[in-house]
């Protein structure tokens, strides 16, 4: 676990997704404040934290769909806010949908394929992308025809129709049944295994925490701290008087996060040592879905 | 062809399967003209107005309905920038309005053959009209894009004007010079917006 500027990350690579110092502020309230994260080609970044803690609007700003108050976002080496050639290489699911409701489920692919790639498809090659993400059968639908969990079904579909190098989600996992959800852990690990950098928001960790290289705790516009997927798994929200004596990260006036493998009998142990008055011990995950 | 341009297409061909609608949203600009002429056998004056009137309509339902689908903004997560489609929607305006002034100008000349008023043809004056129209409904269509309440006032101004205009307006002259200095109005006010499109809070 590693406080917010505790340490100094070391990349090696290039950095497929590079948020500098990003602040963003919007109708004057600052919704993000000196952001920075990285992540390397094959990565993947799990961003966690309360609703309001600015995760989506991180994710925005990658996509070009924002402009930074200051700071730097560079995808791919390039401005995904100014340059659509960035924006190319990025592969995206937002959490509201992004597809033509007008066109059926084939014209939609047909439409983000030469996009992306400049040319017509092969012929059969959507038919094949179609048939991956369980849609043959709907290919001739209107988008606007289909379910949450259809329409989920052909934003992955999207993700296989070129090789973006730089992968943002934005709880790719809603609205999926469980085969849906499979699909996409097996596209992101693809996508990832070709070298993609993935920046993923979700609170369905079940799921996301598989796909993650690290978790980004974000609370109030600004990341927290840093965990690998084992540390956040077995890390605790501690509160109570007296937990500025603990050795953890702290979070509020009267909490700290703490990572204790042995569980909570050594944090209550820890607490009783240090004299802290403890009031709850709960785990993080809890303690965010708690949140919102 | 262009991938935008084709995707607009495509979407036209849709809307125009399923939605009914469209079809009462251009016959009744289509229709007050019509009217109009049949009443004071003066043709050519309403054609730039109620073409101008023509296009605008159904652009900013398409507009009010892709922002209510998320396919605004989030269509600018892909390799698309608001010219792109402000461009496909513009030539794919103009090239309507052109079919649809020069199919209404033939249709004129025909109904007033028929009804006895010898004086309309196929004039430099229908032409004019029919060509200001489709310029007038082209830089319509991408100014209801903008989010802007001032710029989707300033339209919906310029359509009201068009429709009573279509009943004022004698002089085909006055009517081609009318629908210019509201489409320049508008472009001005839609290219500005178009180009902050971004800027404005978008997402």
């Amino acid at each position: 676990m590693h406080a917010h500027h505790a340490r100094r990350w070391s990349w090696e690579g290039t950095l497929m997704i590079e948020y500098e110092h990003v602040s963003y502020t919007a109708n004057g309230q600052e919704i993000l404040r000196e952001v920075t994260l990285k992540a390397e080609p094959g990565e993947c970044v799990l961003l966690v934290g309360p609703n309001g803690s600015g995760k989506s609007t991180l994710l925005k700003l990658g996509l070009g769909l924002l402009k930074p108050t200051s700071g730097t976002v560079r995808v791919c080496g390039g401005n995904p806010y100014s340059s659509k050639e960035t924006r190319r290489k990025i592969g995206f699911i937002m959490d509201s949908d992004v597809l033509d409701v007008l066109l059926t489920g084939k014209e939609n692919l047909e439409f983000f394929y030469e996009l992306y790639n400049g040319s017509r498809p092969e012929s059969g090659f959507i038919n094949s992308v179609l048939e991956r993400v369980g849609l043959s059968e709907e290919a001739g639908k209107k988008a606007g025809q289909y379910s949450k969990g259809m329409r989920k079904r052909l934003e992955i579909g999207r993700l296989l129709l070129y090789h973006p190098k730089a992968v943002l989600l934005d709880e790719p996992f809603s609205g999926l049944d469980s085969g849906g959800k499979e699909l996409l852990v097996d596209v992101v690990r693809e996508l990832k295994n070709n070298g993609a950098a993935v920046v993923m928001v979700s609170h369905e960790t079940e799921f996301a925490l598989g796909l993650a290289d690290r978790v980004v705790l974000m609370v109030g516009g600004r990341t927290l701290a840093h965990f690998s997927p084992e540390e956040f798994s077995n890390a605790y929200v501690v509160s109570g008087e007296g937990t500025e004596n603990l050795d953890g990260i702290k979070l509020g006036p009267k909490s700290v996060i703490i990572v204790s493998r042995a569980g909570v009998d050594e944090i209550v142990s820890a607490c009783r040592e240090k004299g802290v008055a403890l009031e709850e011990v709960m785990p993080l995950m809890k303690a965010i879905r708690r949140e919102g | 062809m262009d991938a935008v341009l084709k995707h607009e297409l495509k979407r036209i061909k849709s809307s125009v399967r399923s939605w009914g609608i469209l079809y009462i949203i251009v016959a009744i600009p289509l229709g007050v003209p019509l009217l109009r002429g049949l009443a004071t056998k003066s043709w050519e004056a309403a054609l730039p107005l109620f073409l101008v009137a023509v296009l605008g309509p159904s652009s900013l339902g398409r507009y009010k309905q892709d922002v209510k689908n998320g396919l605004i903004p989030g269509i600018f997560a892909l390799p698309i920038e608001p010219w792109d489609i402000v461009r496909a929607r513009a030539l794919l305006s103009l090239t309507i309005s052109l079919a649809v002034g020069a199919l209404n100008a033939f249709v004129l000349w025909y109904v007033g053959r028929a009804v006895g008023n010898g004086g309309v043809s196929i004039t430099p004056a229908i032409v004019a009209a029919a060509l200001a129209g489709g310029v007038g409904s082209a830089l319509i269509s991408p100014s209801v894009w903008i989010k802007n309440v001032g710029v989707k006032m300033v339209s919906a101004f310029a359509m009201i004007v068009a429709l009573i205009g279509s009943f004022l307006f004698i002089s085909p002259l006055d009517a081609t010079l009318l629908a210019w200095a509201i489409s320049a109005l508008l472009l001005g006010a839609g290219a500005l917006c178009s180009i902050n499109l971004k800027k404005e809070g978008i997402g």
